[in-house]
């Protein structure tokens, strides 16, 4: 049996964190708090949300547990919710999960977890540049690339961090020197990368939230998003695009 | 075995057409791999994943061949559509896409024929609400792993069309040269096992004498021996002496399985119909005796005439509403007939005395009947019973030589059918067009192919467009749809899967298509659901026919 409650922010974090990638996760709840990984179907990136049990307003967990969980409708159902509003969710048997918010009690079935696509080990990665931005700052360079293609190239050197896009007749570069970053190793690296993923991993943060960039050269990236006032973890990990034209 | 040594290997046969040589390489590549890679790689070198008669089908189609490879390549669905009719063949266009790829992954698994077997069981298994996304997930996960030549062969495979010009009897040959065994014990194991795949295992574990230890088994068909057409009546007493004559019925093959208390029904493509069949099932379970194969004809009747053979098809496809179906089809069963009895095969005596077995097991009920025969050397009782067959409205007669041997899989002069009208050609369908004006919504005109046996490959003989129904042209626009390869302005291209009977007036030689031959004026006559696309007439049968009318022509 399992009884938590959260505030709506956290819920919405992580199930959106999960769609941008999946339909269908598998929640784990053990006695460190709430884990989920997925990677998409053509294994070009992964997420893992993480929410520890002291964000949680009340954490009941028996024993440790995993679900399947249809997030798209968790996630739909969640934007209901105001983002102080306490939820409640509850799993007494294996086939329904309950969330209740208000005068709102919401129950979807389980989907069986041996059916969701298998999780792969998180691969191990060695990258020698370490960015810390405001989220914020980082989502607008995205948002604003998209504008003009279909991919980015991330850069780092003792200079600052860039992000760089190129269309047929106009360019963007978004530039932020140590200064102006939170942290800076000033490593050297650079990697291009598929704007349609990065619009996706961008939604699921705000202004004021942190975000850790691990990057390496022609190799995946690692984002860490620090979000609901940093009670919750979202990390994505994604592959590169070959740069050769 | 990894997927890519088989691809890579694939890759390199494809561009030779000695079949000499390609036998000799595929001896050599399949020498020395284990039972497990050989089975798999035997079939999967016909483009088959399971023996004809295996039950199982993957069921995947041309759609669900482009989702996967949207999901996986990040491609969008015009992209492959350009592509495939740019290079005229999805393998080549999932080759091509994975090729341009730009996008890395994070993860890879290298392929392996274990795997790849591994996920088509799966695959074949699958059934009903959510197979259909099960199916594509599965794809995809294979074609993210995949490298662009293993994408190719991969998805000729799973649409059952390797173009590598390796049919049968190539690898009959590759077989016999790798394990040095005579082409012929090769064929044999063939014919009765139906599953080369097997054949090639037992060749190696066992050699020659394992092969010659494989007999008939119940529950496993067998290829049913053919009959060629008669010259002349006279001709056949001359050749014969002694003719046993039966009528050659208006009706559809069956080899009928019945022991270790079951009863199972074969098609004459060797697929199981026991289920469209169920009254035949209970009467031979009660009127036949108990541990034989036999071999006869399913004939419909209506007030006592035989209905047209679409009907028995019809009935074969049947997958629900099957008893009511047997009130409005009713059939019946005539054994000619038997080549399993007493535990042991009897394939090898001769007619006559397989004759006498067949009439001490099977108990003649109104359902089920012992074929008449008559034994003559008089061509005018062999003309009689012809006649009579005629006038009940069946196809005509068989002679057949009463000291021959029942020989599966086998078009020889001891069985030899005699039917008034011009022979027909089988031919499968590798494109079409659409209609114009009201016929726009319907496809009106199809592209015929015979097969050239040697390379497996299709070559096109002529289109056909006349002797189209108003309902058949909508039944089988919708019967297509789903193995629409691509499309063209009008022109449709097919994964090659059905095969259409057609009339002709003459046969001409033509540069127009890739046979060397047209048809002139050919006419639709019937879809021949019962006919495999292995099974279509050969290019040999066409140089025959065309042969055939000119030696008419001037005798005349």
């Amino acid at each position: 049996m399992i009884d938590v409650v959260v505030t709506g922010d956290i819920l919405k974090a992580v199930t959106k964190a999960m769609v941008a990638l999946v339909s269908e996760a598998r929640f784990h709840f053990n006695s460190d708090g709430l884990r989920s990984r997925a990677v998409d179907p053509a294994n070009v990136a992964m997420v893992i949300a993480n929410v520890l049990k002291d964000s949680f307003d009340v954490y009941k967990v028996d024993e440790e547990k995993t679900i399947g969980v249809d997030v798209n409708r968790v996630y739909d159902v969640s934007k209901a919710i105001k983002g102080g509003e306490l939820v409640e969710m509850e799993i007494e048997d294996e086939t329904t999960l309950k969330v209740k918010f208000g005068s709102v009690n919401y129950s979807v079935a389980l989907i069986d977890p041996s059916a969701i696509r298998k999780e792969p080990k998180v691969p191990n990665l060695e990258l020698p540049a370490k960015i810390v931005l405001d989220a914020g700052e980082f989502k607008k360079a995205i948002n604003a690339a998209d504008k003009i293609s279909d991919h980015v190239v991330f850069r780092s050197d003792e200079t600052g961090f860039y992000i760089e896009a190129e269309g047929d007749v106009d360019r963007i570069e978004f530039h932020m020197t140590e200064a102006e970053l939170i942290e800076f190793n000033k490593g050297e690296a650079r990697s291009m990368f598929s704007i349609e993923y990065l619009k996706e991993f961008v939604k699921t943060a705000g202004s004021g939230d942190i975000l850790t960039i691990y990057l390496g050269n022609n190799y995946p990236v690692r984002l860490i998003f620090e979000v609901a006032d940093g009670k919750a973890r979202v990390e994505y990990i994604l592959a590169p695009r070959i740069e050769a034209e | 075995m990894l997927f890519k040594n088989f691809a890579e290997f694939c890759a390199v046969i494809e561009d030779i057409s000695s079949t000499l040589e390609l036998a000799a390489r595929i001896a050599d590549f399949i020498k020395d791999m284990d039972d497990d890679d050989l089975y798999n790689v035997v079939l999967f070198l016909m483009g088959k994943v399971y023996p004809p008669w295996d039950e199982r089908e993957l069921g995947v189609g041309v759609g669900l061949i482009y989702e996967a490879l949207r999901v996986a390549t990040g491609a969008n669905k015009s992209k492959i559509e350009n592509l495939v009719r740019d290079t005229g063949d999805l393998g080549l266009a999932a080759e091509e896409l994975l090729q341009t790829k730009k996008q890395l992954t994070l993860f890879e698994e290298e392929l392996t024929i274990a795997k790849i077997r591994e996920v088509f069981d799966t695959m074949s298994s699958l059934s009903g609400e959510g197979s259909q996304k099960r199916k594509i997930r599965l794809l995809v996960d294979l074609y993210v792993s995949a490298t662009p030549v293993e994408a190719k062969y991969l998805t000729r495979l799973i649409l059952g069309e390797m173009r590598l010009g390796v049919g049968e009897g190539i690898i009959r040959d590759a077989i016999a040269k790798a394990w040095n065994i005579e082409s012929d014990m090769v064929e044999r194991a063939y014919m009765i096992t139906n599953d080369f795949g097997r054949v090639a295992v037992v060749a190696k574990n066992e050699g020659r004498k394992g092969l010659e230890k494989l007999r008939i088994e119940l529950h496993i068909p067998v290829k049913m021996m053919l009959a060629q057409v008669a010259e002349s009546i006279d001709e056949a007493v001359k050749e014969m002496g002694n003719v046993a004559v039966e009528w050659k019925f208006d009706g559809t093959r069956v080899q009928v399985h019945w022991g270790n208390g079951k009863v199972t029904i074969y098609s004459r493509r060797l697929e199981n119909v026991t289920k469209a069949l169920p009254e035949i099932v209970d009467e031979v379970k009660t009127s036949v005796k108990e541990g034989v194969i036999l071999d006869g004809e399913v004939v419909a009747m209506k007030d006592n005439r035989p209905m047209p053979f679409q009907h028995i098809l019809r009935r074969f496809r049947r997958k629900y509403e099957v008893r009511k179906m047997m009130e409005r089809i009713p059939v019946n069963v005539h054994f000619f007939d038997i080549l399993y009895h007493g535990g042991k095969e009897v394939i090898d005596l001769p007619l006559e005395k397989r004759r006498k077995l067949l009439e001490s097991v099977v108990e003649n009920s109104g359902r089920i009947s012992v074929a008449k025969q008559v034994i003559t050397s008089d061509a005018a009782v062999i003309e009689k019973v012809y006649n009579e067959a005629l006038n009940a409205g069946h196809e005509g007669a068989m002679l057949k030589n009463p000291r021959s041997a029942y020989i599966p899989g086998k078009r020889g002069k001891h069985w030899l059918k005699l039917k008034p009208v011009m022979e027909t050609l089988d031919l499968v369908v590798i494109a079409g067009e659409w209609g114009e004006g009201k016929r726009s919504h319907v496809i009106s005109s199809y592209e015929l192919a015979c097969l050239d046996p040697v390379t497996g490959k299709l070559v096109p003989v002529g289109k056909v467009a006349t002797g189209f129904t108003d309902e058949e042209l909508e039944e089988y626009t919708e019967l297509f749809r789903p193995v629409i390869e691509y499309e063209e302005g009008k022109k449709i291209v097919f994964q090659p899967k059905y095969v259409f009977e057609v009339a002709y007036q003459e046969i001409q030689k033509s540069p127009k298509y890739e046979s060397g031959y047209a048809l002139r004026f050919p006419r639709f006559i019937g879809l021949r659901d019962d006919k495999n696309v292995e099974e279509v007439d050969t290019l040999e049968r066409v140089e025959r026919l065309y042969e055939g009318q000119f030696k008419a022509r001037k005798t005349t």
